[in-house]
């Protein structure tokens, strides 16, 4: 599955940068993060709890985050697996300053397997797309309060 | 005497299922039973490790079954012993048939989505889906071979290293001259067509239970099967144990269309499980296991090529097909063959080569589906006779009437081997009267007529024709066991399982003819391996024919015997006797009778019986009927369609069926089947499709993404009966399980490709969904558009 999108931020791309490296502000914004622990091969070691039309649950899986070139392209691999089935996601993001702020475009592909392939399989891009969509928002919405 | 057959006398079955009476493996309950929840693979190809020593410790769990734990004690499961091809089939053709065991718990490495890893037996299923949830697997995925022409492909890795290729099947057909006929024929054209994968979906999904009783050391197994003998042959053979200490049930039977037609590895495990832990334990599959596990069927490409003279007379025709088998093929050539058998129908072509080959792919394994490997041979053939048709400007009738055979050249040799190692030999049927009587009955002219007229408006409305053969009544046999008990019941006894075919209504009404008397004086008992020693099943339309004759002939016996017994006591010779209202008497003297009750008491043993010495005590009389090959039944089928414009659907304005099923034992059933086997086959022609991504994931796993039609797409089937008696059994009677199902797809693919014949849409895949069928509404649009300016000017 191919998934792909952008988002405006109001900050600069510096300080979008950091949040987006930044593992409390990440676990805040993960939609469904229950937990987020960095292990020792450099990535974190994440559980979520989603869910997906009729398919909930908890993933276990490894969260990890590569630069490519600093401050404005990076790579965000994740991969989680429960009973409902298994995630695997490999997203490019990159970063371009703006007037306003900064834009960040993102790519993604997408493997999932089991049961949410087959029973949410209609409606997961659009769920992906909400997903992201309030990842980003939770982005703001925690620089905000760092802020305040 | 045939006083009930021929009539349509009332569902026994009816009662029970109407009012609650009814048992499924689901209602059952036993004192100590446990559940079972099983952890399925997540992916389609992967290298596992299995913990469940998490699960374990969970709160209600008695055991949690792994591969490891079956390691040496349970067997895999092997292709079925019924399903293989006689000696003499297997010496003509010559096929390629690899070894392609199935284990019952995935060992190392899974080959599907939705294979069986580990079984989590607890106190109830909720505890038992808990603890599986904490059963780890590790993952570690292999490369996927989703695709059929992929996974052919010389060095494509084996998904079974021990099988060396993924080609698990390959057969090949050949009659007469194909090559000399396509060098003498006037035209030649080539053409693909796809029949997609589909499930059967019955109302009742999989269930199985099984109690071990310690003190015979015996297991009774309850499942929801077609085929009680064959599941117990193989949980003996499996666990290897006696089959004496076996007993199968099947009790009430929600639907099987043949998914149910085979030998599963959660029947073997659920089996083992309850003798080794000494409880009952049941599994019953929720529905989203049955979309991803229970095996499905069809899924074929042909890449065809025909040769035929301007007449339309088709002079040859050549076929390779590939059939996506999915992990494994547990019913071998099965299906393929079929679809090689029934390739040429109701036609004559002289000359004629195929070839077929199963392909393991990651995808859920695969079986016998209603029609099983015919609605693809049917699709394939009826879709060429229209393309033939278009192609030289004829209607596809007349293409149809040059190739039929003609009634006088019964019985009709093919020139080739059926499945059961017999030649193929047509027994009756008179097929131009039968097109005819189904033109007829859909009002074929004045529509075609009304199809001129609207086109010009911009409504678009087309007909669609198929005809088909179908091999029914295959053997090895089956068997009936007719008794009369002390008081007088006749009790008919039989191996031949039912899954919703009527037999407790039409068994009686064969059994209370031969005895003269009411089908209520008659007690059909089926779905036990208890019942009588030997059975084969009830799948490939074969219930009536087969346990059909042989209620029929067990009763013959029987009733001569009891004439026997009757002509002892009463000294009266046999032929002054007569069997009628459930007593034997004098036919001058009708006050000297004996009831059955007073033969049963004369039959029992015991010194000095009331019955002739070289007889065996008891009322009691078995037969195998073995049929000297399978029956033909045929029939056409004519859709009307009309293509709505704004939502893309198909509204069928008729659907006529005109059906030779030989003697029709019961009408109102008949009738039944026909209804509903076009309803199965409207989904596979409108609807269904099961699709997997090239992960092998399931992407339709619900009835939202699995679209199956309801009520209201499918019309009252409007019906013709035309008898032409089978010479094959006594009876004269053929199958008709599957027929309504194997014509829709090819019939409504003809009909929207004729609705849309302007603009040369040839359909040549199902389904044709509303998607498909809007874009071709725009296209026709634009072109009578098109075509109306250029008249302008």
């Amino acid at each position: 599955m191919q998934l792909n999108g952008q988002v405006q931020f109001r900050h600069p791309t510096a300080v979008i940068w950091s949040a987006l490296h930044d593992p409390e502000i990440l676990r805040a914004a993960i939609p469904g993060c229950e937990s987020m622990t960095l292990n020792g091969e450099g990535s974190y070691d994440v559980v979520l709890r989603l869910g997906v039309a009729a398919i909930k649950g908890e993933y276990t899986g490894h969260v990890a985050v590569e630069d490519v070139v600093p401050q404005s392209h990076y790579l965000l691999t994740a991969e989680g697996s429960g009973t409902p089935g298994f995630v695997k996601v490999q997203m490019d993001c990159k970063l371009d300053p703006t007037e306003a702020g900064c834009r960040l475009t993102w790519d993604c592909s997408a493997d999932v397997g089991g049961m949410i392939a087959g029973v949410g399989g209609r409606v997961l891009g659009g769920v992906a797309k909400l997903l992201a969509g309030q990842f980003f928002k939770q982005v703001e919405k925690q620089l905000a309060q760092v802020r305040a | 005497m045939a006083t009930y057959v021929g009539s349509n006398y009332r569902r026994k079955e009816d009662y029970r299922l109407l009012t609650g009476k009814s048992e499924f493996v689901a209602d059952m309950k036993l004192h100590g039973m446990l559940e079972v929840a099983f952890v399925r693979s997540m992916h389609a190809h992967a290298e596992i490790a299995v913990d469940g020593t998490e699960a374990l410790k969970m709160p209600g769990v008695h055991a949690v079954l792994t591969a490891r734990d079956l390691a040496g004690v349970v067997g895999p499961l092997n292709p079925l012993e019924e399903f293989r091809l006689p000696q003499d089939l297997i010496d003509t053709i010559h096929p390629v048939l690899l070894p392609c065991p199935e284990d019952i718990l995935a060992v190392d490495k899974v080959v599907y989505a939705g294979q069986p890893i580990a079984m989590v037996i607890a106190e109830n299923r909720y505890l038992a889906e808990d603890a599986a949830a904490r059963v780890l697997v590790k993952y570690t995925p292999l490369p996927v071979l989703a695709d059929p022409f992929r996974a052919r492909e010389p060095g494509a890795p084996p998904i079974h290293p021990a099988m060396g290729s993924n080609v698990q099947a390959s057969l090949h057909v050949e009659v007469g001259d194909v090559e000399r006929g396509m060098a003498e024929a006037d035209c030649l054209l080539k053409r693909r067509f796809v029949v997609p994968r589909v499930t059967a979906n019955p109302l009742e999904t999989r269930g199985v239970l099984a109690d071990y009783d310690r003190r015979s050391d015996s297991l009774t197994v309850w499942t929801s099967t077609q085929v009680t003998f064959m599941v117990r042959s193989n949980i003996a053979k499996l666990l290897d144990i006696p089959e004496e200490k076996v007993r199968v049930v099947a009790p009430d039977v929600g639907g099987g269309f043949g998914t149910k037609g085979g030998v599963y590895p959660e029947e073997i495990a659920i089996a083992y499980a309850a003798r080794r832990l000494g409880r009952p334990v049941k599994w019953i599959e929720d529905r989203m296991e049955h979309m991803q596990s229970c095996r499905q069927s069809r899924d074929q490409v042909h890449e065809v090529e025909v040769a035929f003279n301007r007449d339309g007379r088709i002079l040859a025709l050549k076929d390779e097909f590939v059939v996506d088998s999915g992990a494994y093929n547990p019913l071998l050539v099965t299906c393929p063959y079929n679809t090689v058998a029934h390739m040429r129908g109701m036609f004559k072509i002289p000359n004629f080569a195929i070839a077929g080959a199963c392909v393991i792919t990651n995808k859920t394994p695969s079986i016998a589906y209603r029609g099983a490997g015919r609605p693809e041979a049917v699709f394939v053939m009826d879709r060429l006779i229209q393309i033939i048709s278009r192609e030289l400007g004829l209607d596809p009738v007349e293409v149809m009437e040059v190739n039929l055979i003609r009634p006088e050249e019964m019985p009709y040799d093919q020139g080739m081997y059926y499945r059961d190692g017999t030649k193929l030999v047509y027994d009756s049927g008179d097929y131009p009267a039968t097109l005819h009587h189904a033109l007829e009955l859909a009002e074929y002219d004045r529509y075609r007529a009304l199809q001129r007229e609207r086109r010009s408006e911009g409504e678009y409305i087309g007909i669609g024709i198929s005809s088909y053969i179908e091999g029914t009544g295959i053997g090895p046999f089956e068997g009936a066991v007719i008794r009369v008990d002390a008081t007088g019941q006749i009790v008919a006894y039989i191996g031949s399982t039912p899954h919703g075919q009527s037999h407790e209504t039409t068994l009686s009404q064969i059994c209370a003819d031969e005895f003269g008397v009411s089908p209520e004086q008659v007690t059909v008992r089926a779905g036990d391996t208890s019942l009588l020693p030997y059975g084969v099943g009830t799948f490939a339309s074969r219930g009536a024919v087969t346990a059909g004759s042989a209620v029929q002939v067990a009763s013959q016996k029987l009733r001569e015997k009891m004439m026997r017994i009757a002509s002892h006591t009463l000294e009266i010779p046999v032929e002054d006797l007569e069997m009628r209202d459930g007593k034997v008497f004098a036919r001058q003297m009708p006050g000297r009778s004996m009831s059955f009750r007073d033969i049963a008491r004369a039959a029992r043993p015991g010194p000095n019986p009331a019955r002739p010495a070289d007889l065996e005590p008891g009322v009691e009389a078995t037969h195998y009927f073995v049929p000297p090959s399978v029956t033909y039944s045929g029939g056409v089928h004519v859709a009307v369609v009309r293509l709505d414009k704004d939502t893309g659907q198909i509204d069928i304005i008729r659907y006529v069926v005109v059906h030779d099923c030989g003697r029709v034992l019961n009408p109102m059933v008949v009738d039944g089947q026909i209804q509903g086997g076009v309803a199965q086959g409207l989904g596979e022609a409108m609807y269904e499709q099961i699709v997997h991504d090239e992960q092998g994931q399931l992407l339709t796993g619900t009835y939202m993404d699995y679209l199956q039609p309801t009520a209201m797409e499918v019309p009252d089937v409007i019906q013709g009966h035309s008898t032409f008696l089978s010479t094959r059994n006594a009876m004269g009677v053929k199958g008709v399980g599957e027929g309504g199902a194997i014509s829709p797809p090819a019939a409504i693919a003809n009909a929207v490709s004729d609705a849309l014949s302007m603009i040369g849409i040839e359909v040549n895949e199902v389904p044709v969904t509303p998607v498909k069928v809007l874009q071709y509404c725009r296209e026709a649009d634009a072109r009578m558009r098109l075509a109306a300016a250029e008249g302008a000017r």
